[in-house]
């Protein structure tokens, strides 16, 4: 697919919740659906708000971005029989870095990530702080599911009594 | 489909989890391991609805089921022998499984070398699958419900589901057959109807029952054939030379053409088992062949290039007493049978 108004070297001005204006390369924001989208509309002059996403968080969401881009540059310049085994280190060196990146963060900082990067459509991070949350919570009791979600309980304590005696070894 | 469509949005919308959007937390929930789904089904009725659905357990099983660190290979040990060197038939413990981890092929690769030699009839072993750094056993599985017969055959994998077949004759080859399709990741165990199997006389006999996946339905009908590559069914087949086994090969059959294709495979293997599924997606070909005879040997072999016979590469070797090996996604697998 091709994306006539994307340049090497246009940059957006994104604009955050509490009004911290950050510049991006064009071809780094194509990572956000949403950025991508408004690319193709042709409606990118000016501050881009994105009332969703804080300052702190869209830092960070463009430390990944620009990360994310960056590798997918270099990978290009390689000769094709290398290029299949540099890819490889690459990608096992881009794990690493995502992760040691997932890891750095507290908390707070992984729920606005997650729903920052839910809010721009940036599938990979997305997937990422998602991954990140459900090793974070898969040891977890159910009450403290319900908590950390903020959910009521529907079930009454018969019922849930029965679910918990049929898959007793998952309560284990 | 539309229907499909409005049914997954109103159980999105039916979350309502304060905490986080609904989408961003079923894209979570589709993460976890099994365990943890079975145990917050409790959580609250949207949940329990949620993970019962087609479409999140496809989810489930696109985010993990291929995914190199919850791969495992399936092992049935030995009945009961602590030695290993004999079936003592007069066990009834023949539903202990064994679960091992698949290495990281890179590291293995790295670490033992890829090159391996054709010696003579002997295959050289580079890397073994008891090398403790490649190929621990993880854990032990036990069926939840003993055999009436001596001993379940394990006959196929899919998306973590086990089928399993029980034969009151010793020889193991049917008269009556029960089959039975196992989650060991849920524990669920469900019988299946009784298959129609005719005696198969000709010169060639059937070395497989597979079964086969009806995403529709969601539910797993059992089939002749194993893996389903490039439009085509394939199964091992063996050759009957008067009372010897004389040759293996893969037999396809493609859909579309009703056409039946011999296949050679990489090392003759008279007297082996043999098996042949499609490949995860983390290994670069179609096919995958698993070859083991009880005694000493077990090897998995990767069909790189699909029907080119010179791309077969050996990926393991397993040395010891080997029962049955299959590929097998672990913790990823299917959730209900949905009645």
């Amino acid at each position: 697919m091709s994306t006539p108004s994307v340049s090497v070297n246009r940059v957006l001005k994104l604009k955050s919740s509490d009004g911290e204006i950050f510049e991006v390369k064009q071809t780094v924001a194509v990572q956000s659906g949403v950025l991508k989208q408004m690319m193709e509309d042709g409606c990118t002059e000016g501050e881009i708000p994105l009332n969703n996403v804080d300052s702190p968080t869209l830092a960070k969401i463009i430390e990944w971005c620009n990360k994310h881009h960056d590798n997918d540059v270099e990978g290009r310049v390689l000769s094709e029989e290398r290029e299949k085994e540099k890819e490889k280190e690459k990608a096992a060196d881009m794990k690493k870095w995502e992760s040691e990146f997932i890891d750095a963060l507290n908390r707070d900082e992984i729920y606005f990530l997650l729903t920052g990067s839910n809010y721009m459509d940036i599938k990979e991070l997305l997937d990422c702080a998602a991954q990140k949350v459900a090793d974070m919570v898969k040891g977890k009791t159910p009450e403290a599911i319900r908590e950390m979600f903020n959910i009521q309980s529907d079930f009454t304590e018969e019922e849930e009594e029965a679910i918990r005696k049929e898959n007793q070894w998952a309560f284990d | 489909m539309a229907e499909a469509e409005s049914r997954w949005d109103e159980l999105i919308r039916s979350i309502l989890s304060r905490s986080f959007p609904n989408e961003v937390v079923v894209d979570i929930l589709s993460k976890l391991p099994v365990k943890s789904l079975i145990r917050f089904k409790s959580v609250c009725k949207p949940w329990r609805a949620l993970f019962g659905d087609p479409k999140f357990i496809e989810m489930h099983l696109s985010n993990g089921i291929f995914n190199k660190r919850e791969s495992y290979l399936l092992r049935i040990l030995p009945f009961n022998d602590e030695d290993g060197s004999s079936l003592s038939t007069d066990s009834d413990d023949g539903s202990e499984f064994g679960m091992l981890p698949i290495p990281d092929q890179t590291s293995v690769n790295t670490s033992l070398g890829y090159d391996f030699d054709f010696n003579g009839d002997e295959f050289e072993e580079i890397y073994s699958l008891r090398d403790k750094k490649s190929f621990d056993e993880i854990g032990k599985l036990e069926v939840p419900i003993q055999s009436k017969s001596l001993y379940y055959l394990m006959v196929e994998s899919m998306n973590g589901v086990v089928c399993l077949v029980e034969t009151d004759d010793d020889e193991g080859w049917y008269p009556t057959v029960n089959m039975f399709l196992w989650n060991p990741a849920t524990r669920e165990f469900k019988t299946l109807p009784k298959p129609y199997i005719d005696r198969f006389t000709g010169p060639v006999r059937v070395a497989a029952v597979g079964f086969a996946f009806h995403p529709k339905i969601n539910d797993y009908k059992d089939y002749l054939s194993s893996a389903f590559v490039n439009g085509a069914l394939h199964r091992t087949l063996c050759k009957k030379d008067g009372y010897f086994l004389s040759e293996n090969y893969i037999l396809s059959f493609d859909v579309c053409t009703d056409k039946f294709n011999k296949m050679k495979l990489p090392f003759p293997y008279v007297g082996y088992e043999l098996s042949v599924y499609q490949a995860p997606k983390t290994f670069e070909g179609p096919l995958v062949l698993i070859a083991y005879n009880s005694i000493e040997n077990c090897d998995i072999w990767l069909m790189k290039e699909y029907v080119v016979v010179e791309s077969w590469v050996r990926q393991y070797s397993i040395r010891g007493w080997v029962r049955s090996v299959m590929p097998f996604g672990f913790f990823h697998m299917i959730l209900m049978w949905n009645a």
